[in-house]
């Protein structure tokens, strides 16, 4: 959502901000210039996670790149389509910028994977399809969780909290 | 009595040998992703059962896969079968023509983090062994 209105050439910063001199107009204003500066720093921590970790996202083309053919896996796997390609960078973009970049894989059944490894006790995998829907499993010493969460360019809180857990145990 | 039975179709002792054709399944250090434990596209996955690889000629198995679908052979990744049993899986002997020894896992879960969480305990307990 952020990078579709900044990324807009349509929508300038003027055409965001209210105009006027009430007291309530003034008001609406101040709010709207925070909430600008608010889209603006996360559209710049996107571009700056691109820029800072281009590995990540050369790795993903790498995997996709041999993941096009049906049965790149020497058996039946189905090719990673492009929406699931473009959530998978989606994903990438939104991750804060402090969290360790992931190791990319594919699925037999078409889904990227993200994994944050620390030992065989202590990883979070996550599968990004074509769908809106994420899926992960991770495992952190004897706890385990699983589950699925809707993604639409924001991290679920709870994959958020996974991530530190497990990098806390680097 | 049921999942005794299924049990009985593979020893505790047996392992169950996942040939990997997809460099991306390989972390850095040596090991196997879940990703490679998948099942797929029934909800079901091929391994080769095997009392001993290496004395089996297990690798000849893979080489001739490899032969057949034109896609590199990487490695293989054992696990024991009682892992896989342990965790509410199945071992089902089908043997193929190209692999007598072929076995399907199966009892999977439907919700796909489930099966990734199975997926994620059976490559924590698998060694893999890069192609000779």
């Amino acid at each position: 959502m952020t990078s579709l209105v900044l990324g807009n050439p349509s929508i300038s910063r003027s055409s965001v901000l209210p105009i006027g001199s009430s007291s309530p107009a003034r008001w609406i204003s101040a709010e709207t210039e925070k909430t600008y500066r608010r889209l603006k720093d996360t559209y710049s921590v996107g571009l700056l996670r691109k820029d800072a970790c281009p590995s990540v996202y050369d790795e993903l083309e790498n995997v996709v790149a041999e993941c096009t053919n049906q049965g790149w896996d020497g058996d039946e796997a189905q090719p990673i389509s492009e929406e699931a390609i473009n959530n998978a960078r989606l994903f990438l973009d939104a991750l804060p910028l402090r969290i360790t970049p992931p190791s990319v894989g594919a699925e037999p059944d078409g889904y990227l994977t993200l994994e944050w490894y620390s030992s065989p006790r202590h990883l979070l995998s996550i599968s990004i399809g074509a769908e809106n829907q994420i899926y992960y499993a991770c495992k952190l010493g004897e706890r385990k969780s699983h589950g699925s969460e809707l993604f639409f360019g924001n991290i679920p809180k709870i994959l958020i909290d996974l991530l530190n857990r497990v990098e806390q145990s680097w | 009595l049921v999942s005794d039975l299924k049990r009985s179709f593979v020893s505790d002792k047996e392992i169950l040998v996942r040939f990997i054709f997809f460099r991306s399944w390989i972390r850095s250090n040596g090991t196997v992703k879940q990703d490679a434990f998948i099942p797929y596209p029934a909800v079901i996955l091929s391994v080769t059962q095997s009392v001993d690889p290496e004395a089996e000629g297990i690798w000849e198995i893979g080489k001739h896969i490899e032969s057949r679908r034109n896609e590199l052979l990487h490695g293989r990744a054992d696990v024991a079968a009682h892992e896989v049993l342990n965790l509410g899986l199945n071992v089902e002997p089908a043997p193929v023509a190209d692999n007598p020894k072929h076995a399907n896992v199966s009892g999977w879960p439907v919700a796909k983090h489930e099966q990734k969480m199975k997926a994620i305990e059976i490559a924590s307990a698998a060694v893999f062994h890069r192609v000779p």
